[in-house]
């Protein structure tokens, strides 16, 4: 039990709060687990706070607490997850056309970009629980290759990879996406 | 660089996580290769559209709320292990035991309330249980919504003199006790979240409903219980309650 002040804990915790909860909440298993982990993770952070050392990054360590908590809970539901995205290969094939149509598309209008916007969360979330993971630590908490490997526990290629591929994916079905509502045209 | 190189290094260039020479080429690469340009421009957009729709979602107020309370209840559960921390709780119990004659009040168990109170009111609590003066305003207004006054004007003229305040146990909940004296009686306004006050033991939950709002007596001790906001209040003296119901404020505004 932390012998710290409560005060100092949650002063710490409140400006990242926003990014545990959504962190946490696309890497959930089940529908409802969010808090669940959350309120697990922060507990045990609280219990540990006197291991943590005073003005490092609070917000690594407590990422790391999370990401324990995470793997903990999830196995202790049944995953219910839809088909993962499909590999995508190196695609060269994409025609500069294709290239410049897309780019274009996302500059447009803003009904566009809030039909990818709906479909973002459900492009995310099949995507590999580890390309998902570092593309969301990377894109979305700033964390560098260096610190996600070290909160994963995989070297910092392997980090690096995850993010490329998760990347590929994202925009390849995206790109599907327009495709099928005749925002773009498939390549020849 | 040919095109397949300057995708394969895309990611982390975007990531700016590469060495300032493989930057310097891929940076030449999208200068002169048009397709390539509009694969990072897409990308770029791509990662800003992913990052503004997941930043949208927030921790719901709820949950920050029950995590807040939960740090601050397993820290005092920690903290507090001195036996006289209970005592309001144990008083206030016998108090409504008494008051209620749950399981037969007889004089015995009057006798003990009076010694309880006794004790209880003649207490010294340790000073390191205090609160400094400065943070007694600062924890009732944080954690409580409230605030005090001690101005005649809000005491009916009776003058009040503030003894200190701690943090305790209030049967098992989590509570901030405020110690007055009243005309030379001693006071004490015992706060606690709503929440933690349906969790109290059934006869202290009769008292807060008998003595919501009004003042019920025993063995010449008086108890009221006034709710602001999501807390209740317990004030317990000897002296009349009227001086002492205009010390609490909303602390809300």
């Amino acid at each position: 039990m932390a012998q710290r002040s409560a005060a100092e804990f949650l002063d710490l915790l409140e400006p990242i709060r926003d990014s545990v909860y959504r962190y946490a909440a696309r890497m959930a298993w089940g529908d409802s687990q969010a808090g669940d982990i959350v309120q697990e993770a922060v507990m045990t952070a609280w219990r540990e706070f006197d291991r943590y050392e005073a003005n490092t990054n609070f917000k690594a360590w407590m990422f790391r607490i999370l990401i324990n908590s995470i793997y903990r809970l999830n196995k202790r539901v049944a995953r219910h997850a839809g088909p993962q995205l499909d590999d995508v290969h190196q695609d060269l094939h994409v025609t500069m056309e294709r290239e410049e149509a897309w780019s274009a598309l996302l500059d447009g209008p803003e009904q566009l970009r809030e039909m990818l916007d709906d479909r973002l969360v459900a492009a995310l979330d099949r995507l590999g629980d580890d390309e998902r993971q570092c593309l969301l630590l990377r894109l979305l908490e700033g964390f560098s290759y260096k610190e996600i490997s070290a909160m994963l526990g995989m070297p910092m290629g392997t980090a690096m990879s995850h993010v490329h591929r998760a990347r590929l994916k994202l925009r390849e079905e995206l790109a599907s996406l327009a495709i099928e509502h005749g925002l773009l045209r498939e390549s020849a | 660089m040919d095109c397949q190189t300057a995708r394969k290094w895309m990611s982390p260039y975007l990531d700016s996580e590469l060495e300032t020479a493989k930057t310097f080429e891929i940076s030449e690469h999208l200068r002169a290769c048009e397709c390539c340009r509009h694969r990072f421009d897409a990308e770029r957009r791509v990662d800003e559209m992913v990052g503004a729709r997941l930043k949208r979602e927030a921790m719901p107020p709820e949950v920050w709320s029950t995590l807040r309370r939960e740090v601050n209840r397993s820290h005092l559960l920690h903290r507090l292990r001195v036996p006289s921390v209970v005592a309001a709780a144990a008083c206030l119990a016998l108090f409504a035991m008494v008051y209620f004659k749950s399981g037969g009040s007889s004089p015995s168990r009057r006798e003990a309330f009076q010694g309880e109170w006794a004790l209880y009111v003649n207490e010294a609590p340790k000073a390191e249980e205090y609160i400094s003066t400065d943070e007694i305003e600062a924890a009732l207004k944080k954690e409580y919504g409230l605030s005090f006054s001690t101005s005649r004007k809000d005491t009916h003229g009776h003058p009040i003199e503030v003894i200190g305040a701690r943090h305790v146990l209030f049967g098992s909940q989590p509570a901030l006790e405020l110690r007055l004296k009243c005309c030379g009686k001693v006071a004490v306004i015992t706060a606690v979240h709503q929440a933690d006050a349906d969790k109290l033991p059934e006869d202290l939950r009769e008292l807060t409903k008998s003595a919501a709002g009004r003042s019920v007596s025993e063995n010449g001790v008086n108890v009221r219980v006034d709710s602001i906001g999501a807390t209740e209040y317990f004030i317990a003296s000897e002296h009349y309650l009227d001086g002492l119901v205009g010390v609490m404020k909303d602390g809300r505004a």
